[in-house]
Parts: C-alpha cells; structure tokens; sequence
C-alpha cells in the first residue's frame, strides 16, 4: 500500500489535538496542565505537518490519495499554515487560561470552565486541519459547519453580554452564509454531465474525482450548463465567503474577533478565514477547468473576475473603518478590519489569474495569518495587564512606557501588517501588485484593470496612515497604570519575538516553501493558465 | 390520469404551499404563528421527500424522517429557550427537562412576546403589509434568478422546485433581517434550510448524493440545536431579553 506513510502522517497531524480535546474533558481541570498539553499536540502536530511537506514534494504526483482523504501540494500548504499559528496561539492558551483562573477566584465569576475552553480549542485546530485533507465537497461543507459549532462557544468564552452577543452574531452570520454554499455545492453537481449518463447522475462529488474527470473529458458542462456553473460559483463565493470573512458577509468579524480571547483571535484570523478560502480555491479550479473544457484555458473568465470584485471590494470597504480613528474604536475590532482587507488583498491576487498573483496570494494567506497573531497575542497580553488594573480597552495608553518590550513588538507587527519593508506582507504584497501590472500590460483593455490598482494602491495606503495613528494611541502617550505594577514576562515573550523573527526572515525569501507555494500554484492554473 | 401526473401536481402544490407559509411567516408578527407555519411548511416538504422516494429512491425516506422529527422537536426546543428556570436540587434530569420544554407555558411568554400585544416593546422595523409586499417581491426575484439561469434543462415541476427552494433562501433571510426577537431570527434560519432541503429533494436524484445530502443534514440539525439549546438561553440570560434591540450593545 504505496499511500501507508502518507496516512500514517495525515493522522499523526489529526491525532493530537483530537486526544487532548478527548483528554480535557476527563482530566483534572488544571489550567496550566491543559494549557501545556494543549501546545505539545500543537507541536507534534506542527512536526508531522513539516514532514507531510517534504513526502508530498518527493511523491511523483505531489499528492496521494486514501478512503475521504485526498492530499496535494495545496492541502499540505494550508495545513502548514493552520499548524504554524496554532503552534503560537496553543503557547499562549497556557498564560491566559491562568489568568482566567486567578478572575474566576477573585470575582467568583469566571469564563467557562478551562476544561471545555481546552476542549473546543483543539476540536477547532483538529476541525481546521481536516478541512484541507478531505476530498468529499459535502463533508467539506460539514467540517466548514463543525468549525461554526465549536467556534462559538469560544468567542463567548468570558461569561458577559458583550460576549454572547458577539457568538449569537457569529453563529447565526455564518449559519446564513453556509446555507448557500451548499447549495452552491448541489447546483455544481447537477451543471455536471458524465459521458454516457444523463445529467447529474453518476457524478462523483469528491473534488479530485472531478478535476480528473474534466481534466480528462469525463466529464463536462453542456453549454446550456453553464449557467447552474456560475450561479453554483456565486452561491459557493456568497456562502464561504461569509467565513471568509469578505464584504458584505464580513459583519462578523470585527465583534467575533474583537470578543474572543486573544489565541482564539489569532485562530479565527489567522486560520479560521484561511479555511473557508481553501474551499473557495478548490471550487474555484472546479469551475475553471469545467469552463474551459479538457485541456484548454477558459477564455470565460467568470470565476476569476467574481474574485477580483469581491476582492477589492473587501479591501476598499475596509479604508474607512480603519480610518476610524475619532471613535475610540477598540483595538481588536481595528485588526478584524485588517482582516478584512487582507483577505481582500488575496482574493483580489487570486482574482487575476495568472501563476506570479497566485503566488503572491498564496504566500500572502500565510503571512498575514502570522502578522495577525503577532498582533493578536501581543495585544492580548496588553489587555490582561491593563484589565488587571481596571483600565478599559479603550483607554488603554502607553504601552511602550509600561511594557517595553510587548510595545516593541506591536509596533513592528503593525508596521508588518500594513506592508512595510523589510516585512514579509511587503514581500506578498509587493508580488500581487506586480503581477496586476503585468496583468493590465497583457490586456487588451487595460482600463478597469488600472483602476483596479490605483483603488488598491490608494486603499492600501490611506489604510497604513489609519494602523499607525491606532497604534500610536496605544504605545505612545502616558500610561494610566505605574510602571512597578506590570512585569513583563519572558516566558511569554520568547514565542512572539519568535514570530517577529518570521515575519522578517520573510521580508527576503519565500524559502523554504518556494517548491510547495510553486506545486500549489499549479494545481490553482489548471483551466486558467497557459501551461 | 396516470400516477406520474398524480406526483406532478402533488409537488407543484407542495411547492406552492411551502411558498405561502414561508410568505406568511415573514408577515405574521405572533411568534406563535410562525411556529406553526413553519411546522406546515416541515409537514410539506416531508411530504414531497416521501413522493420523491416513491419515485426515485428510497432513501429520501430517510429525509422524510428527519424533518418529522424536527416537525415535533422544533416547538419544544424554543419553549426550552422561552421558560427559563434553572434545575433545583434534588430535581430529576428527566423533570427538569419536561419542565423546560413545556410548550403550554411558554406560550404565554410568546403571547407576551408578540408587540401587538405589547406596545412597550413594539419595535418592529416594517409594517406587515410592507414586509409581505417585500418578501413578495422577492419571491418574484427568486423566478426571475431561476429562469435566467436554468431556461431549457430543468421540466416545470423542477424549475417550479428551484423557484420556490430559491424564495425559500431569500425570504428566510428576509425574516432574519427583519425579526423583532431572536427566536423568530432563528426561524428565519430554519425557513432558509427549508430552501436547501428543497433544493436537495427537487434536483437530486442519484442515490450517493441523497446519501451526502442526509449526511450534511445531520451536521445541520447538530448545528440548530447547539443554537436552541445552548446560544439562545445564554443569550437571553446575559442580556435578560430576547428582542434583537436589546442585542446590540457591541454597536455602543
């Protein structure tokens, strides 16, 4: 059995988080034990996830396939991607699990207990990570829906109205929006046509199956098809999209990410946002290559063209409210605008079609992921410091006076997060806007494609302006607390200088990934590349 | 006429009935009523699943038995977010739980929920009238979105199934907008997965994928139930209400 090791690899990534959230549930409920066993699953999750890369690549088809797994360069990427954050997001549940602790004890009125947070934290990394592994659409649209239930509980983790709102608001946003992706998944099936059986029957509806079905002529779209096709994209778009996190689905995000605890954030962030778009790629190839018929590039450019709008309408929605600077916005709600303009920036690279966006895109997904943990995290360790002294979110001032170090951090994870040098998102950033130069060049009506980048360019600039005057109202200015009453810990510390260092050691290089991002690249080509 | 023109005209009126109750659920104010004509609209497309099964496979049996589950279960489940006591000590599992799920009692608190019959509370953004024009109107979107995108393939009991699975959508998401209280916000999500259900039943025919489909309406009826049993009461505990106004303080 030539896909043993593969398996055997896959289950070492599944396993550990699945045991531990098994385990929390039985073991004793100490905080800082959980918390421990929490980030060792993350690691040896991380472990296998590292090894998975290199069996992929050394597979002659870079991918393999077994019973509902099916696993490729692109699957391997993003498991990569969700395993690296959860790696730093598991390392700091250990610290604020604690603390949750020491409020439970004072106030008598604590969050839910550390044991279920434990629990649903590793259900969620194990429900993300079997996201890109699974080959079946609808079980697909299944895990997408599990990642809603387990989800929720954790941004209303704290026992306020704040809170429960915010889960109430996510739960029933997301619940609406995943309706139409599955329908959108049944108008795919029944567009489909196997040869010598009438239409939708005989339809295989695991993605592989399809894309070697069109790839080979199998299958096909009759030409009076193709419009279930497109409403089928719209619908999957409209409805992943709403995970996603693109406009106009996004009103989740700025209350689910501004309530959750700081490592669940940087998971829904991250991560979370991440997986709905995997979705989005596979169906995006789908629909590609069953409009462009076997072997052929589609000369209808439908799938790519809803990408580019819904891209950058994301990221120009998201200019004002990250200018929002006279409102004493609170700062995780200003993030989950970044969000939404990153997710933007993605969408909009992989709307352009052409091998050199995917690449920025796809690099772009993991490394805003890692900005916004850095942010998240720092950030969240600003919020204990200063809830401990009463101090609200929204006066929260001084940082670099108080906590020099955390301070340090954030402002260069802003200065990360909005592009600048010598940052890894300037480096993705920097690659989507060549490759919409190049795409506007090779048009032959260029005009709505120079719109397109002085919208981005104008965007993505007004934006910078808003994250620095945020940020400087929180690192800078006098802070409300003493100094002797803060300390700031190293252990808690050493992971973010850690992923600083990532941020910019990819500021330079796409190594060690450039052969992964490359495969990845081409499985996102089929029907819309020229070979 | 034959059994075929039988099933035929027996899904154009299901579908038209599963029309009019989502209609009248978007108008009807009384939480009550909207209950109820969400449990006809559950009964119809049960209905359609078993003609559906006698017609293709029998495994939308399957599907049938769901929803008749959920025709019984749905009532119950949102008293168990309208009564709100908490289990005493020494009390039974068993007692609390009947306690809770005690659809005479809570009918009272839906009474006392309905703004007509409440006008401290009477905050409903639009006038019956304006939401039955609106979701009217959307109804006809619905036709104009299904003839535009499947004009030839689909035959008249199809196409009358994937006008109606798409109103189902837009109008359910019409009554989550438009909802004065969270319990009719959810109803609103229920009509809208009454639409997919709809969808499903009216287009699909191969075995397999009637397989996947029950598969992914368990993993939707776990998600419906988290939302009743857990999401709701903490909702109402922490904010002490269920109207949607009182659910905005994220917006301060």
């Amino acid at each position: 059995m030539s896909e043993l090791p593969g398996v055997l690899i896959s289950l070492g990534i599944v396993l550990p988080p699945f045991a531990i959230a098994v385990a929390s549930l039985f073991g004793k409920s100490q905080s800082k034990r959980l918390g421990i066993l929490t980030f060792i699953a993350s690691v040896f999750s991380f472990c296998f996830s590292a090894v998975l890369v290199f069996y992929i690549l050394s597979q002659p088809l870079h991918g393999f396939q077994f019973a509902f797994l099916s696993i490729d360069a692109l699957s391997t990427y993003f498991i990569l991607l969700v395993n690296i954050v959860a790696l730093f997001a598991s390392y700091s549940t250990i610290f604020i699990t604690m603390q949750s602790d020491e409020t439970h004890a004072v106030k008598g009125k604590g969050p839910i207990s550390t044991q279920y947070f434990h629990m649903q934290f590793n259900l969620f990394h194990f429900s993300m990570l079997l996201v890109p592994m699974v080959d079946n659409l609808v079980i697909l649209w299944v895990l997408i829906t599990f990642t809603t239930v387990v989800s929720a509980p954790l941004i209303g983790y704290r026992r306020d109205q704040r809170a429960q709102e915010a889960a109430w608001k996510y739960i029933m946003i997301s619940s609406s929006g995943i309706v139409f992706a599955l329908l959108g998944s049944i108008f795919l099936v029944i567009a489909f046509q196997v040869k010598g059986f009438p239409i939708g029957s005989h339809i295989d509806i695991n993605w592989s199956g399809l894309t070697q079905g069109l790839k080979t002529g199998q299958i096909m779209v009759s030409q009076n098809r193709q419009g279930i096709l497109k409403l089928s994209f719209l619908l999957v778009l409209l409805g992943y999209g709403t995970k996603a996190g693109l406009f106009p689905m996004h009103t989740w995000l700025p209350d689910g990410h501004g309530e959750a605890p700081s490592p669940v954030s940087a998971l829904l962030s991250g991560v979370l946002l991440k997986s709905a778009l995997y979705v989005i790629l596979r169906f995006y190839v789908i629909t590609n290559m069953a409009l462009a018929g076997p072997g052929r590039v589609t000369s209808d450019p439908f799938a790519s063209n809803a990408l580019l709008i819904f891209g950058l309408l994301s990221l120009v929605m998201a200019t004002p409210f990250i200018l929002n600077t006279k409102k004493e916005n609170r700062f995780k709600r200003v993030l989950a605008y970044h969000s939404l303009e990153h997710m933007g920036i993605i969408t909009f690279g992989l709307g352009l079609g052409i091998p050199l966006a995917f690449f920025g895109a796809l690099f772009h997904a993991l490394n805003h992921a890692l900005a916004k943990a850095l942010m998240f995290l720092s950030y969240g360790n600003v919020q204990t410091a200063y809830a401990k002294e009463q101090i609200p979110d929204e006066k929260i001032r001084g940082v670099f006076q108080t906590m020099p170090v955390t301070g340090l951090l954030l402002a260069l994870g802003g200065l990360a997060l909005v592009g600048s040098p010598p940052f890894n998102i300037f480096l993705s950033e920097f690659i989507i806007l060549w490759a919409a130069i190049q795409k506007a060049a090779m048009s032959a009506n260029p005009f709505w494609m120079i719109l397109a980048i002085c919208l981005f360019l104008i965007s993505v600039t007004l934006i910078f302006a808003g994250l620095v005057v945020h940020l400087g109202r929180i690192v800078l200015g006098k802070s409300p607390i003493s100094l002797e009453k803060v300390r700031e810990q190293w252990r808690e510390l050493i992971f973010l200088v850690g992923l600083l260092a990532l941020l910019f050691y990819g500021g330079f290089t796409t190594f060690p990934l450039t052969t992964l991002l490359q495969q990845s690249v081409n499985i996102l080509c089929q029907g819309v590349c020229h070979p | 006429m034959n059994i075929t023109d039988f099933v035929n005209i027996g899904t154009n009126i299901i579908v038209i009935c599963a029309v009019l109750t989502a209609l009248y659920n978007a108008f009807i104010r009384s939480l009550q009523s909207k209950i109820n004509s969400y449990r006809l609209q559950i009964l119809a497309l049960a209905l359609l699943a078993t003609l559906k099964a006698n017609d293709t496979t029998p495994w939308f049996y399957g599907v049938a038995i769901i929803l008749l589950v959920q025709f019984f279960i749905i009532p119950r489940l949102m008293a168990g977010v309208t009564n709100i006591e908490q289990r005493q000590p020494g009390q039974s599992l068993l007692s609390f739980l009947r306690q809770r799920s005690d659809i005479v009692k809570a009918r009272s608190v839906w009474l006392q929920f309905n703004p007509e019959d409440d006008p401290g509370t009477n905050i409903v953004p639009t006038s019956p009238l304006t939401s039955l024009i609106f979701s009217t109107a959307l109804v006809i979107v619905a036709y104009f979105v299904a003839s535009q995108v499947a004009p030839l393939q689909l035959t008249g009991k199809n196409f009358g199934g994937l006008v109606a699975s798409l109103a189902l959508l837009l109008v359910g998401l019409f009554i989550m907008i438009n909802a004065y209280d969270t319990l009719a916000q959810t109803m609103g999500l229920l009509v809208m997965e009454n639409g997919l259900f709809l969808a499903a039943v009216i287009v699909i025919t191969d075995p397999t994928l009637v397989l996947a489909f029950l598969f992914s309406m368990f993993a939707w009826y776990t998600l419906t139930l988290i939302i009743l049993i857990t999401f709701l009461p903490r909702l109402r505990q922490y904010s002490g209400s269920i109207y949607v106004k009182d659910q905005k303080i994220l917006k301060e």
